[in-house]
């Protein structure tokens, strides 16, 4: 095994990342090859140490030898509770997309109930160890929380002055950057529907956040929490209602943004507006 | 997903004990659950592997801060107490950060490479250069551990002791 190309394949059969087809291939040489699988023995040993050191279930090569796409060795609760946070329901097939071949000892009929029991008692357990919040539905979580908090508190009454009134995002931008470590994006957009009363620093999920204040036409508040975040993958805005206030929540550009009003649709408009704002231009 | 924070997380350095590194990960998980809502364009694998990635983003933010932190009052390579339950997992948690995350999401998660080098945000020939430059590493150091004494084995040399301002 002289070359990283051999390397990098001696690597993939150990972490049952080849084709079953390449995995014939290879345990043939393997045969043949002393060295080489003395060398693949090391790191398959190496593996099981790691596994079972960290307590890790060992079986993970059974999802592949099952005849299955490599590293199918997804935990099923993982697989279920991510499933079902989404609010638009999947097929079903989407999630086994490699057909696998039957298996060839059918599963007895009589331990179908206790499955199903230990499958539910392991999704359950499962979201309690992992930390999940709010459980397999919607998660309000911590940011929607903080968003919802710092409305209330800021925003929900008309009569509560902001902390830096100003209806310019650039003056508010200027105010509110040099306040966080690494900046913060404040939207820029100019709208009828929306008017910029001002802002405020709030407490965000871990550490302090913007909070802008928006008001409509008919005077009636909507806020926005901003939060900077390390680098998150963008999500499209997804709104909640939660205890009577319509909530926008999205991530962008390392930040988290979190709208919320007692209009849905000031929300929703919030949201299209600060999203467009922030979008490249084409 | 746990497991694997866990055996992130846990380095001798800057989590020394394992309730501190259950509180951390549990902390990064909920923060990590934001980006798990509501992409119905994802399926699960690629929302598993973006949790992934995200957890790994925060536990990095979450080591930058820690070693801004520590002004200089810590000697990188003298980590291990030696007090591990196990020689791979001394070696394990030796590793620079960069190996232990290729090497953990791909024996412990069951990445494949390809989405360890998603996760990671790397190329796949980082991943697998990576995976090598740690297996090398934790053979060495069974190695080692094999040939030290049981004194020294038992008692970490004076040398690991931080230094509190």
């Amino acid at each position: 095994m002289t070359s990283r190309f051999e390397t990098a394949e001696a690597f993939a059969y150990v972490d049952n990342c080849l084709a079953p087809a390449d995995r014939r291939a290879f345990e043939a040489r393997l045969r043949e090859d002393a060295e080489l699988r003395r060398q693949v023995g090391l790191w398959e040993s190496q593996n099981g140490a790691i596994r079972a050191a960290y307590g890790a279930a060992a079986s993970a090569r059974a999802a592949i030898d099952l005849g299955g796409n490599s590293n199918e060795n997804f935990p099923v609760w993982m697989a279920s509770a991510i499933q079902t946070r989404r609010s638009a329901v999947a097929p079903r097939a989407q999630t086994a997309p490699v057909p696998r071949t039957p298996s060839l000892v059918p599963p007895a009929p009589r331990f179908a109930l206790a499955r199903r029991v230990l499958a539910i008692a392991t999704l359950a357990a499962g979201l309690i160890v992992a930390g999940v919040p709010g459980g397999p539905t919607w998660p309000r979580g911590q940011s929607i929380d903080a968003g919802l908090a710092a409305y209330r508190a800021f925003a929900a009454a008309s009569d509560v002055s902001v902390e830096f009134r100003t209806s310019d995002p650039e003056t508010l931008a200027k105010w509110l950057t040099p306040q966080f470590v690494g900046g913060i994006a404040v939207p820029k957009f100019s709208s009828d529907a929306l008017t910029l009363l001002g802002g405020r620093i709030a407490p965000g999920t871990t550490t302090s956040a913007a909070f802008l204040v928006y008001e409509d036409r008919r005077g009636e508040r909507v806020g926005l929490l901003i939060e900077p975040l390390d680098a998150p993958a963008p999500t499209r805005p997804a709104l909640r209602e939660s205890d009577g206030v319509s909530l926008a929540l999205w991530t962008d550009g390392g930040h988290g943004f979190v709208a919320a009003g007692r209009d849905p649709q000031d929300v929703a408009t919030l949201a299209r507006l600060v999203d467009e704002s922030r979008a490249p231009p084409r | 997903m746990r497991c694997f924070g866990l055996a992130l997380v846990r380095d001798d350095r800057f989590v020394c004990d394992d309730g501190s590194a259950a509180s951390l990960v549990d902390k990064l998980f909920r923060q990590a659950s934001l980006t798990l809502i509501d992409d119905p364009t994802g399926d699960v694998r690629s929302a598993r592997v973006r949790a992934f990635a995200q957890f790994i983003r925060l536990y990095r933010r979450h080591v930058r801060r820690m070693s801004a932190d520590e002004d200089g009052g810590w000697v990188e390579g003298l980590a291990s107490t030696g007090r591990a339950s196990s020689s791979v997992i001394s070696g394990v948690r030796n590793l620079p950060l960069e190996l232990r995350e290729a090497l953990l999401l791909v024996v412990l998660a069951g990445f494949s490479h390809c989405q360890a080098a998603e996760a990671l945000d790397i190329p796949l020939a980082a991943v697998i250069d990576r995976l090598g430059r740690a297996r090398a590493r934790i053979s060495a150091h069974m190695s080692a551990a094999r040939e030290s004494t049981p004194r020294e084995a038992a008692w970490p040399s004076a040398a690991h002791l931080r230094i509190v301002k």
